[in-house]
């Protein structure tokens, strides 16, 4: 049978043809990391993809980067409106399903980290002035010490990665003291890499930046959960440095800090730009009233207010009257306003709401919401304000925090740090002669007025120094009901991982109570 | 490749071939696959030849290999992407950003079905009754899917092969023509067919046992792929109906009051939040079945059809949304709101209140908005008159037919939406999910069809 000879023959024609081509891919078209990172211009454009990022509208460009640190008293959340991604950590009942907290908290940082490692693992290859490309660099580890800062204090242990890893890593989650050694080496390499400015480029992290931050995270390590006091010293030195440096000086009025882009007291802040699509949706419409409507027919979103006691418990001074908004205006059928206090039962919740983030800034580009005592003209959800990341107060009550627990007690340096933030306040200076917990107290006290609302500050607060319990304790009976479940309060300091990620990890364990 | 057909004496035959593809798209560039079908016409022996049984009567099998190299291009090269987009360092001029895409697989491989069939096609009485049966055994492996890279990784997407999934089932069809044919008097002929599957993931290659991101639209977070069970299993809270006034002391366990919804606990750690994420349904039906039935009898011609399904439920969102969106928007157009839980009527249906947990009582991941989605429809009738030739008569006019039909005239279903045939499903993975979907149409038609 002729079968017989075909069969084998057709095989061996068909083995002949294959593999007879290589099927290489060479994706011309598309640049690829090892072509990359050629010049200082390639090197630039990866960094600049390290800032955006977190200016992404889901990133840092609203308040969903608060959403964990709503069980603080500067921060509650609406009842009844579909704020349920904040109000449940308000009511210390977060949940690893938030969605929020996934691509904002967790997501944004990790997404900077990834880029910055893209930066840090390929700067050497680019040929060019050492001290563009050092600058350049320095961003990378500045973003990236910044981010596990941020990591670790809100999610306790994460897994250190400073080096790009393949698809399928999925490493443990590290120490707490691990990822704070990461963040303290990315610093101190940030300090030697980075210019102290970079003219034309505010926005840019530069050498104090990074040493106003280091300060930050010493004290931060000298309290709950490390505990090192040795920090407090190192701490003190970093903001001293920075202080000395006189690169920076307090804005003489509190509220035209934000109104102002980059001002005097800005050290480090997120750059928006409306017309090109990276929007600052924090500012305007996000803080204010649901029952507030302008003469253009637009109405605040409520996404954050504080908390009554925490309102209440305020210093008497100018800087509360620029910090909180307590006469809500409520449009009228014949268009004028009702001027109606906070705690009217006009008003839907009987809360005060936060003033400074009303306006964004106000000579460039869109304004927040355009405003006299009595009308509100328009309102907009989207401005050109730098959100600050660090302002100079902070600086100097770290300074004054560290440098008096370092030395068992207040110096004449420790009480003109944060007289200088109580003066500009219109605060009188404060008492002399204080212990050093007493002056500790006071500092953090001035913390949570001065930073109020801002990036986290006051809870971080809280959680450094344990104080939950007596938080919870100053709530007032209208606050959302704490709902902790059967939980320890104790359990509430950080943030549950979210779902998606512990399911990608099942080498990981979720933090305690949730 | 390589291809070979072989038919000995028209009773048994044989196709084989072997292919070896190669795909530039993956680390692997080149795999191998072999099939072969064979057939075994019973009926042409001897011993057969003289049935007065079998008209006809053949067994075949086969056996097959498949490859899917459905990636895009450069799947397994790490890109820079570039965009418009960027950075505003002074806040106003343009910093142009390159990020560094996701990370990609080092080992890509050709996905690979594995596809077994056995069947037997049987006719009797001069086939007059024909019937087939045919079972199928189908492993895919190496799935190829989008998976999304956990956070620390940079948080995109990037072509990995996921593990493998299984598809079992038999189908079997009867066709008949039970009154001899009888040209110009009565005729019938009918056909049933029912086909049965078994779906479920075998393994998602250790690496995870569940994935639940980046599974699809249209609704994100319902649909997950999880070892041992279908594709596009939905997940979430088991709805236990409301908290009753009796029970008042352990809904305040949980933040909740009589009246809120209530839901199972799985780890019974007096919170309900993820961890108590069960398994709540499934939009993959276990048989669908059609039955076509065709009668004539002088110029009338009367033909329906009836089909149905069994065994998978939908996840309706429209339905919850019925109940309005969210805590304290609850405006809701769900006719069910006049039966709602009150303190001397405590039904399951729960109240407005927002204090339950978790969301306020009202978390849309819930078994309250899966139903089972069996019906039988009929979908379609249709009776026709011809008008006899001797009537037409001389004008050149070929046939002239009158006819009315109707589509999806009746469906009988528990389903409360509106039509539980049709789903938004976008991929096999998010099957079952509904969201807005346009029901199919019930249409009546009357015409006139003149052929020239």
């Amino acid at each position: 049978m002729k079968m017989k000879i075909l069969i084998p023959l057709l095989f061996l024609v068909l083995m002949a043809f294959l593999g007879c081509s290589k099927l290489k891919e060479d994706p011309k078209a598309t640049l690829t990391p090892a072509t990359y990172f050629q010049t200082q211009s390639d090197l630039d454009a990866s960094v600049a993809a390290i800032y955006q990022q977190l200016v992404e509208d889901g990133a840092y460009a609203f308040d969903f980067h608060l959403y964990s640190y709503f069980g603080s008293d500067d921060l509650t959340a609406d009842p009844n409106l579909a704020k349920g991604d904040q109000r449940s950590f308000d009511e210390l009942n977060g949940s690893s399903g938030n969605g929020s907290i996934a691509h904002s908290q967790w997501g944004t940082p990790w997404a900077a980290i990834y880029q910055s490692n893209n930066v840090i693992q390929n700067y050497s290859k680019v040929v060019g002035d050492p001290a563009a490309i050092n600058g350049a660099a320095g961003q990378a580890y500045f973003i990236r010490g910044w981010s596990y800062y941020m990591l670790v204090r809100t999610f306790g242990p994460v897994p250190v990665i400073t080096t790009q890893v393949p698809a399928d890593y999925r490493p443990a989650r590290d120490s707490i003291a691990t990822v704070y050694a990461t963040v303290i080496s990315d610093l101190q390499t940030a300090i030697t890499l980075l210019p102290t400015s970079f003219p034309g480029a505010p926005g840019k992290a530069t050498q104090n930046a990074a040493r106003s931050l280091l300060a930050d995270v010493y004290l931060t390590m000298a309290t709950w959960p490390l505990n090192q006091a040795s920090n407090y010293a190192l701490a003190a030195a970093e903001a001293d440095s920075v202080i000395l440096s006189g690169q920076y000086t307090l804005v003489p009025d509190y509220g035209t800090v934000f109104t102002t882009n980059n001002n005097s007291e800005s050290i480090f802040g997120l750059e928006f730009n409306v017309p090109g699509g990276n929007p600052d949706r924090f500012y305007g419409d996000c803080s204010m009233p649901w029952e507030e409507y302008g003469l253009d027919g637009n109405f605040g979103w409520e996404e954050f207010y504080p908390e009554i006691n925490f309102y209440k418990a305020a210093p008497v001074c100018k800087r509360t009257d620029e910090e909180f908004y307590t006469t809500l205006k409520l449009i009228q059928p014949d268009k004028s306003f009702l001027l109606v206090p906070y705690n009217s039962v006009k008003t839907r919740n009987q809360h005060p709401f936060y003033r400074k983030f009303r306006s964004g800034v106000v000579n460039d580009g869109p304004i927040g919401c355009q405003e006299t005592d009595s009308i509100l003209f328009q309102m907009n959800p989207s401005t050109n304000k730098t959100n600050d990341v660090m302002r100079y107060p902070e600086v100097l009550l770290d300074y004054a925090e560290a440098s008096d627990m370092a030395a068992s007690g207040p110096t004449a340096q420790s009480y003109s740090a944060i007289n200088l933030v109580r003066t500009r306040a219109g605060e009188p200076a404060l008492t002399p002669g204080l212990s050093a917990i007493a002056f500790r107290d006071s500092v953090v006290f001035e913390r949570a007025y001065e930073l109020a609302a801002e990036w986290g500050a006051r809870w971080f607060d809280i959680v450094r120094l344990q104080l939950l319990p007596q938080v919870v304790a100053a709530r007032n009976p209208l606050e959302n009901p704490i709902s902790l479940g059967g939980n320890n309060i104790q359990t509430r300091y950080y943030c549950p991982i979210p779902i998606d990620e512990m399911l990608k990890n099942p080498q990981w364990t979720q933090n305690p109570g949730y | 490749m390589g291809r070979i057909n072989y038919s000995y004496k028209e009773k048994y035959l044989l196709t084989a071939s072997i292919r070896d593809d190669g795909s530039s798209r993956l680390t692997k560039k080149y795999s191998t696959f072999p099939s072969v079908a064979v057939g075994w016409l019973m009926s042409k022996e001897k011993f057969m030849a003289n049935s007065k049984v079998f008209s006809s009567l053949k067994l075949r099998g086969s056996y097959g290999e498949t490859g899917n190299q459905g990636v895009p291009p450069y799947s397994s090269i790490p890109v820079i992407n570039t965009s418009n987009v960027g950075y505003y360092f002074d806040g106003s001029s343009l910093s142009i950003s390159t990020p560094l895409g996701p990370p990609v697989s080092t080992n890509l491989v050709w996905e690979t079905t594995l596809q077994t069939n056995v069947g037997v096609d049987a006719g009797f009485l001069n086939n007059r009754l024909a019937f087939t049966i045919e079972a199928y055994n189908k492993k895919i492996s190496n799935l190829l899917f989008s998976y999304q890279t956990p956070a620390y990784l940079g948080g995109g997407s990037y072509q990995r092969n996921i593990g493998s999934l299984q598809n079992r089932g038999i189908e079997l069809g009867i066709s008949g023509t039970p009154l001899a044919p009888n040209p110009g008097g009565l005729n019938w002929n009918t056909f049933f067919e029912i086909s049965f599957n078994d779906n479920k993931v075998l393994n998602l290659n250790g690496l995870d046992n569940v994935i639940i991101s980046g599974i699809g639209q249209p609704q994100a977070n319902i649909s997950i792929l999880k070892v041992g069970k279908p594709l596009g299993e939905f997940t979430g809270y088991k709805f236990l109906g409301t908290w009753k006034t009796a029970e008042a002391t352990e809904a305040a366990k949980y933040g909740s009051k009589p009246g809120d919804a209530k839901f199972l606990d799985v780890d019974g750690n007096g919170t309900i939040n993820e961890n108590d994420y069960v398994p709540i349904g499934n939009g993959i039906p276990k048989s669908t079945w059609g039955f076509i039935n065709d009668f004539s009898y002088k110029n009338f011609n009367l033909s329906f059809m009836f089909s149905g399904q069994e065994g998978s439920q939908i996840y309706s969102q429209t339905i919850a949304y019925t109940w309005g969106q969210a805590p304290g928007v609850r405006n809701a157009t769900n006719s069910d709101a006049t039966k709602m839980w009150t303190a001397k009527n405590e039904t399951d249906i729960p109240d407005f209140s927002t204090t339950g947990s978790p969301n306020g009582g009202f978390p849309t991941n819930t078994s309250r908005f899966v139903y089972n989605a069996n019906f039988v429809k009929l979908k379609n009738l249709s009776l026709t008159y011809s008008i006899p030739q001797s009537v037409l008569g001389n004008a050149k006019i070929r046939s002239v037919d009158v006819y009315v039909s109707g589509q999806n005239l009746f469906t009988i279903t528990k389903y409360p939406g509106y039509d539980p045939e049709l789903t938004n499903a976008q991929s096999a993975q998010t099957q079952g999910v509904e969201m807005g979907v346009i029901p199919n149409p019930r249409t009546y038609t009357l015409g006139l069809r003149v052929g020239f």
